[in-house]
């Protein structure tokens, strides 16, 4: 999980699992980090971590072309 | 230090920025909800004290469901200001409001007073620290307030926005 104000590195990748945390280029709700809740055939089912979060039919299918990448490094507050 | 230094670099707009945390990243936050939920609290206090039955199951029915919605508004109050608090409030803003986060504090400890008992000078208190909060928003919004006595039971003056149209 993302801390507030961390900065984070993403990384393109040709394919995604479930779990993975992903920076993607939503439609509607802008530049969001979500966890791949679900990987359909050509798209992509997202969840939040917290239990207010989007739910994922809100957020609806993703297209890969919408992913920017995936978590690979986090740098929190003090380091 | 490699915090520090990305710091630097986002201050300087060299880094994106995305949500991760907020419950719905849409950029929409009024304290409005957290107003309306505190004048209920009083509100609320007020009909169970004030509701009159010959019939003592319906006064105890009156009683409980007031009880009950007194607890559920004056939770309201607290998630509606941590909402704003947590995902609003940035640290330009945070500087330029250093006593926000006390504010905050006190209206949850408030609140949490509202759900324990029914004194009355409690929920008024409630209405005037999320009165102050609205005030602190709306600056930061260069919107100017104004108070306004609400248009309903129990009619106290309430922080409203001055909108240019």
């Amino acid at each position: 999980m993302l801390e507030p104000g961390a900065f984070a590195v993403f990384k393109k990748s040709r394919a995604y699992a479930a779990g993975d945390v992903l920076l993607v280029d939503h439609p509607r709700f802008g530049t969001i980090v979500k966890r791949v809740a679900d990987v359909g055939e050509k798209t992509l089912w997202l969840e939040g971590a917290n239990a207010t979060s989007l739910s994922r039919e809100s957020m609806g299918p993703i297209e890969s072309k919408s992913v920017r990448g995936k978590l690979v490094y986090q740098i929190q507050r003090g380091a | 230090m490699i915090y520090s230094i990305l710091n630097y670099l986002d201050s300087k707009g060299m880094i994106g920025r995305a949500s991760a945390h907020c419950d719905i990243p849409c950029g929409i936050y009024d304290p409005g909800p957290a107003l309306i939920a505190a004048v209920s609290v009083v509100r609320l206090m007020d009909i169970a004290y004030d509701g009159a039955s010959d019939d003592p199951v319906a006064l105890a029915n009156l009683r409980a469901r007031c009880t009950l919605r007194k607890e559920e508004e004056a939770e309201k109050v607290k998630q509606e200001i941590r909402v704003i608090w947590g995902d609003y409030f940035k640290a330009p803003l945070l500087e330029a409001h250093p006593n926000v986060h006390g504010l905050v504090h006190s209206i949850m400890q408030k609140a949490s007073a509202c759900k324990q008992d029914v004194h009355r000078e409690d929920g008024l208190a409630l209405v005037e620290l999320v009165n102050e909060f609205a005030e602190i928003f709306w600056t930061t919004k260069s919107v100017e307030t104004v108070r306004k006595t609400c248009p309903y039971p129990p009619k106290l003056k309430v922080v409203y926005p001055v909108l240019a149209d």
